[in-house]
């Protein structure tokens, strides 16, 4: 005789549901302390931005905040400072963005082939993303430096010096930041490269295809979902870009054409005089234009992806 | 098409000898197959004539050239990889186009040929297919269609057919061999499997630990293997080896004597040229289940495969005899004494016990 004959179909399918609701609970018993946290420290204060957006914040300190709802979202898009900003994040990422991933892969074709001591470069190509962003502007605002800087050493000593020029300053925060992301970029090609297979580039080199070819032809498509992974994490990282600007360019950034949002926002936190409404505009549409760009890349980078299965 | 030569060489992996100074000529328009078990360093042959590994000392020649220090990509060989290594993101016709458009070859001709390819290996209408929708053996024929495409001087197949199940196999081993024969180019083959090598080969040659033991035909490998390295490689099953003493018989003529009895000597063989102690080697179809057989032993198991049977005995010193019997007749039971009989004397072969070289017949 079968269980279903002694139990009958009904009692087993009661107990099956009763077992999937008691794991469920379990379920998200585990999951709750991560839950609240999420709740407190990301959701609420993500949520309460909207709202901050829409008070405008006293000059004097003990006055409350008054609500003016959208005006203050339209005076602070509309603003010289704000287009400024947008201008500087937009070059900044422009700069940062492919200059690092191309790098990035480059030094990991590099380190790929199979040579004698390859593995200390492999050290030293990854070990940027073991150094934080403030050692690694200490290094570079030493390099730069117009006084005792390795620059000005090997005759490059521009007036203004490099981090006090309006037309430099950006450039080279540019390039810390390309510097310090440059070993995850390296580590991040390096992973894909060990998925195309050496067959297939082996089949390549007999069929005829040059060192570029390889690389242009095999390589680069074969590494798309990797490359496009990248450009997406990198982007939202140079959007997000902060400690260098802060370390290396400071309160004279809007000066120096160094003011990304991320610097703008913090200006209007802890600045002079404080907007934390500001802020929370300046927050919102730093978040949206991130969202907007992330899902621009899925959609249109996503289809030259090369997905080979 | 070419001759391929490997002029004494040697190929090293850091403590490990891959290729023990071969020396070896594949002729102008033959299919030769590289034969031996894994890691024997028959893929490492072919990836030294293709470019992919550099040997450490000898010369390899292509034709009249050294091509030692010659890239890959000018070396005019193609070669099918075990895995295919087809490219995954490209279509069957961008893959078949690659190496012409590597070589720069126009588009209109470009098309025509990747046409006439596919025509003739039936991929016509997978051709805007990618690897991944394909099965197999449609891999299998557009990595050989990549390697046809623009006709080379000489192929190299490395274990083509090893992802193939057993049906696709039989049938793809025709087609290439009838492939080759149309197309005459010199071709080197990798295999383990035997069958293949018998089935495909003008010539084969067997490696073994990185050592070319025997190239020959594919019948007289069979016929008369250089070692015992190569009687016992080949046939399925392979040719029994036992140690035997060449000494006077009961009747006073000269025999070979096994554990289980003895067997006279070969003909072809004059005993003072022999020394006493040899390895006998008789192939399991020139023996015979014979109550009247010269040799005693005990039956282990049966291996029916159909038309025939595999008796699989032991002598009284442990040594296993493998006789292939007609399914017909009747079978002994598990661990019963039988009697062997030796059907064709002449077969028998000799090698030396110690260096396992096959012993010269006078």
């Amino acid at each position: 005789m079968t269980v279903e004959a002694i139990v009958g179909p009904s009692a087993r399918r009661r107990v099956r549901r009763k077992r999937r609701r008691r794991e469920a609970l379990i379920g998200y018993a585990f999951i709750l302390p991560a839950l609240f946290v999420f709740c407190l420290f990301t959701f609420y204060p993500f949520l309460h931005n909207f709202k901050l957006a829409l008070y405008q914040t006293s000059p004097y300190p003990n006055e409350p905040s008054k609500f003016v709802g959208l005006h203050q979202v339209g005076q602070v898009l509309s603003s010289t400072q704000f287009l400024q900003s947008l201008t500087s994040t937009i070059l900044f990422t422009l700069m940062v963005v492919p200059i690092g991933l191309m790098l990035g892969l480059l030094l990991a074709v590099v380190a790929h082939r199979k040579l004698k001591g390859i593995g200390i470069y492999r050290t030293i190509f990854s070990s940027t993303v073991v150094t934080s962003v403030a050692i690694a502007a200490v290094i570079f605002g030493t390099f730069m430096d117009p006084v005792v800087g390795l620059l000005p050493w090997l005759g490059i000593n521009p007036t203004p010096p490099l981090l006090e020029n309006p037309t430099w300053a950006l450039p080279a925060v540019a390039i810390v930041t390309i510097w310090q992301g440059l070993g995850l970029s390296f580590i991040i090609m390096s992973a894909g490269l060990q998925s195309v297979p050496d067959d297939v580039l082996e089949a390549a080199e007999v069929d005829g295809a040059s060192p570029s070819s390889r690389f242009w032809h095999i390589i680069v498509p074969l590494l798309s979902p990797i490359l496009f992974f990248a450009l997406v994490i990198a982007t939202i990282s140079a959007f997000q870009s902060f400690g260098q600007i802060d370390l290396l360019t400071g309160s004279n950034s809007a000066y120096l054409h160094t003011d990304v949002l991320t610097y703008f926002i913090y200006q209007n936190i802890q600045g002079q005089a404080p907007n934390p409404g500001v802020a929370s505009v300046l927050s919102i549409a730093l978040f949206l234009m991130t969202l907007t760009l992330t899902l621009i890349q899925l959609r249109y980078v996503e289809r030259r992806v090369q997905y080979a299965r | 098409m070419a001759t391929v030569q490997f002029e004494h060489v040697s190929k090293r992996f850091g403590d490990v000898v891959a290729i023990d100074d071969l020396t070896l000529q594949v002729l102008d328009g033959e299919l030769l197959v590289l034969l031996g078990p894994s890691g024997c360093g028959k893929s490492t042959v072919l990836r030294m004539v293709a470019g992919l590994d550099e040997p450490d000392e000898g010369s390899v020649m292509i034709g009249e050239d050294t091509v030692n220090d010659v890239e890959p990509r000018d070396r005019d060989v193609a070669m099918v990889f075990q895995s295919y290594a087809l490219y995954p993101h490209l279509t069957v016709a961008r893959n078949l186009e690659f190496p012409l458009r590597q070589r720069g070859v126009e588009r209109a001709e470009r098309e025509k040929t990747v046409a006439n390819v596919a025509e003739l290996l039936q991929l016509t209408q997978l051709l805007e297919r990618k690897p991944a929708q394909l099965s197999g053996g449609q891999r299998q024929r557009v990595a050989l269609g990549r390697a046809i495409v623009r006709q080379p001087s000489v192929f190299l197949m490395d274990e083509p057919l090893s992802n193939l199940d057993a049906a696709l196999r039989a049938e793809t081993r025709g087609e290439i061999v009838a492939l080759q024969k149309r197309l005459g180019t010199t071709t080197m083959y990798v295999t383990h499997d035997q069958v293949e090598a018998m089935t495909m080969g003008d010539r084969i040659a067997v490696v073994s630990a990185g050592v070319l033991q025997q190239v020959t035909t594919p019948k007289d490998l069979y016929a008369l293997p250089a070692n015992v390295f190569v009687a016992g490689f080949l046939g399925n099953p392979p040719m029994n080896l036992m140690p035997a003493t060449v000494t006077t018989g009961t009747a006073g003529s000269t025999v070979l004597r096994l554990a289980g009895g003895e067997v006279p000597l070969p003909p072809a063989y004059n005993r003072s040229r022999l020394p006493t102690a040899v390895t006998a080697g008789v192939r399991p179809e020139a023996l015979a289940l014979d109550p009247q057989g010269s040799l005693s032993a005990v039956m282990t198991i049966a291996e029916v495969l159909g038309a025939e049977v595999h008796v699989i005995a032991r002598l009284p010193d442990g040594t296993r005899l493998i006789v292939r019997q007609d399914a017909r007749h009747a079978l002994p039971n598990r661990d019963e004494p039988i009697r062997i009989a030796l059907i064709e004397p002449g077969s028998v072969l000799l090698f030396d016990s110690d260096s396992g070289e096959r012993l010269q017949a006078a």
